[in-house]
């Protein structure tokens, strides 16, 4: 079921289930020193095993969330739960651990002379034994299908590449949730797949859930469990894809467009004037809606 | 891809880093502390002498090991005009005046300026001193591993001013990717340093000035980044430096007997 407040603002989170759930953001907001809001009694979290898709335009509030899952900023109101511990307490001590994060531009990431040395930042930082980071690191590299890249070096990739070594800097941590922020923007398609086929990946084999901040719908479609839209500094709905999606008005109100998918469906069902029967958000479940339309 | 190169005469970092990460040659594999002994030498054995075949003959050697380890000859010369701008800059109006035979000379505004060729031989002296530190430094620099400098840096410099120099070495990669950016986009609407300079003068240094603004809060980004992976101040080496082998301590015992030799017999004599 889609859950929606009506007022953008929820003013109670739902509470933490610590069991199920690795992050609980629960009522937190975030001023910035020059008095602009970030989040606003923001509720969001993060299940085991999941990939949850941030929606919303630029400016509401994906990346200042995203950058608290980290413990890079403290809420100034309200509580962030990672993993059983509250990061507004001052326990953030190792969190990094815990929450990857992927930056949205890969050249703000990637800042050692060659992608070894960038990849073993982060084990080494969690005092691994070069021995073993440098194992951590070719592993992750191979699991991003970047092994080959392991001697290259960083400036001299293309931006597709440097994607793909950003996601195996935070993959060689070993972290519980990886969140992402828009990462799949200015790649191209190819890279783009492969991006998709890694976050699923990370779920399916390797049981890390995912947070994508991301403005492009039909990526979230594609690979998302669960959608949360943000506008304001907090999400005002969230639910499967197909709750979300096929809801126009919320989507709209969200500043953001319909996922190309879902229009086909929605153009093709008023064309032929039938009543929208399924809810494809993938092109395989499209291609079934519109060949039972065609019977 | 990106690259610092914005122009063929302002060493390309991304380049000596490339060739600093291939280690393509033997004297990558010479432990940096060797290399680094053999540079003092060289700056101090510059800084001493005034002797035209001494600088000569050491010029040629750098020369030959710059070439022995592969590096690129051709941007070596194009890379050698901003320190020949500097020695012209220094000794542009020294070799006027300079005692010695005259060689040449020059009416300007009624004034007679006379080239002899003591200033002839200082301009080639300066010239030559400064190509071989140029030579020699980015010879270090591009068959030296980053991880290797960086440990260097650990020993030499006390916390945190090792950190310091370290992020501030990563930071002009920072800044002239910036400015090969801001070069880019001016070039592409029809503009150049020398030409936009020249036009634009005012916005062009306020351009220039944004450039260095960006370039720190792109600093605080990558910092940022570097947190978000556990970076408390910290760069960590995951590799020792590689002590100099028996050869490497040998040559140092004979550098240090020679500086010995130069500091004791010919300070400021200019022999």
């Amino acid at each position: 079921m889609t859950d929606q407040s009506q007022n953008p603002v929820a003013s109670h989170c739902p509470p933490l289930d610590p069991e199920h759930e690795l992050i609980h953001v629960d009522c937190a907001s975030h001023v910035y020193p020059d008095g602009s809001i970030g989040i606003h009694q923001m509720c969001f979290s993060v299940r085991k095993r999941e990939i949850v898709a941030l929606c919303g335009p630029n400016g509401s509030g994906k990346s200042t969330l995203i950058e608290h899952l980290n413990g890079l900023l403290r809420p100034t109101d309200g509580r962030v739960w990672v993993n059983g511990r509250s990061v507004s307490e001052g326990e953030q001590e190792n969190l990094w651990k815990e929450v990857g994060l992927v930056f949205q531009h890969s050249d703000d990431q990637l800042f050692a002379p060659t992608v070894l040395d960038d990849v073993m930042f982060g084990p080494l930082n969690m005092g691994m034994p070069p021995a073993d980071a440098k194992a951590r690191a070719l592993q992750a590299l191979a699991t991003v299908g970047a092994g080959d890249l392991v001697s290259r070096l960083p400036n001299y990739l293309s931006g597709g590449q440097k994607r793909l070594i950003s996601i195996a800097g935070i993959l060689a941590m070993q972290p519980l949730v990886i969140a992402m922020d828009e990462p799949t923007s200015d790649l191209d398609p190819i890279h783009t797949a492969m991006v998709e086929s890694i976050i699923v990946d990370l779920r399916d084999h390797l049981g890390i859930s995912v947070v994508i901040a991301t403005h492009d719908l039909d990526l979230a479609a594609r690979i998302a469990d669960r959608i949360c839209l943000v506008r304001d500094g907090a999400v005002f709905a969230q639910g499967t894809p197909q709750e979300i999606f096929y809801n126009p008005d919320l989507v709209h109100e969200a500043g953001l467009s319909l996922p190309a998918i879902v229009r086909t469906y929605l153009d093709f069902c008023s064309a032929f004037g039938s009543a929208p029967a399924d809810r494809p958000v993938r092109r395989d479940e499209l291609t079934e809606a519109l060949l039972r339309i065609g019977k | 891809m990106s690259s610092t190169a914005f122009s063929t005469h302002i060493p390309d970092l991304d380049l000596i880093t490339y060739y600093a990460e291939k280690q393509a040659s033997f004297f990558s594999k010479v432990s940096p502390w060797t290399k680094f002994g053999c540079l003092i030498f060289i700056v101090l054995a510059i800084t001493l002498t005034r002797n035209l075949f001494f600088l000569l003959g050491m010029y040629i050697i750098v020369v030959v090991l710059y070439g022995a380890a592969r590096l690129p000859l051709r941007k070596l010369v194009a890379w050698y005009a901003l320190p020949f701008l500097f020695v012209l800059s220094l000794t542009g109006i020294l070799i006027w005046t300079e005692p010695g035979t005259p060689l040449a000379a020059v009416s300007v505004w009624g004034f007679v300026l006379t080239l002899t060729d003591n200033g002839l031989i200082l301009i080639v002296t300066l010239t030559l001193k400064a190509f071989i530190s140029v030579t020699f430094s980015l010879f270090f620099l591009m068959t030296t591993r980053y991880r290797h400098f960086a440990g260097m840096i650990s020993h030499i410099f006390p916390a945190p001013l090792d950190q310091i120099f370290l992020m501030a070495y990563r930071f002009l990669f920072l800044t002239l990717s910036m400015i090969a950016s801001m070069l880019r986009a001016v070039r592409s609407r029809g503009g150049g340093l020398i030409h936009s300079i020249r036009m634009q003068g005012r916005l062009f240094a306020g351009i220039f000035a944004l450039v260095f603004i960006r370039s720190f809060e792109r600093g605080e980004r990558v910092h940022k980044a570097m947190t978000a992976r556990g970076y408390t101040g910290s760069y960590t080496s995951y590799e020792d430096v590689p002590r100099p082998a028996l050869p490497g301590f040998a040559l140092l015992i004979i550098l240090g007997i020679v500086s010995c030799v130069l500091v004791i017999t010919s300070p400021y004599r200019g022999w």
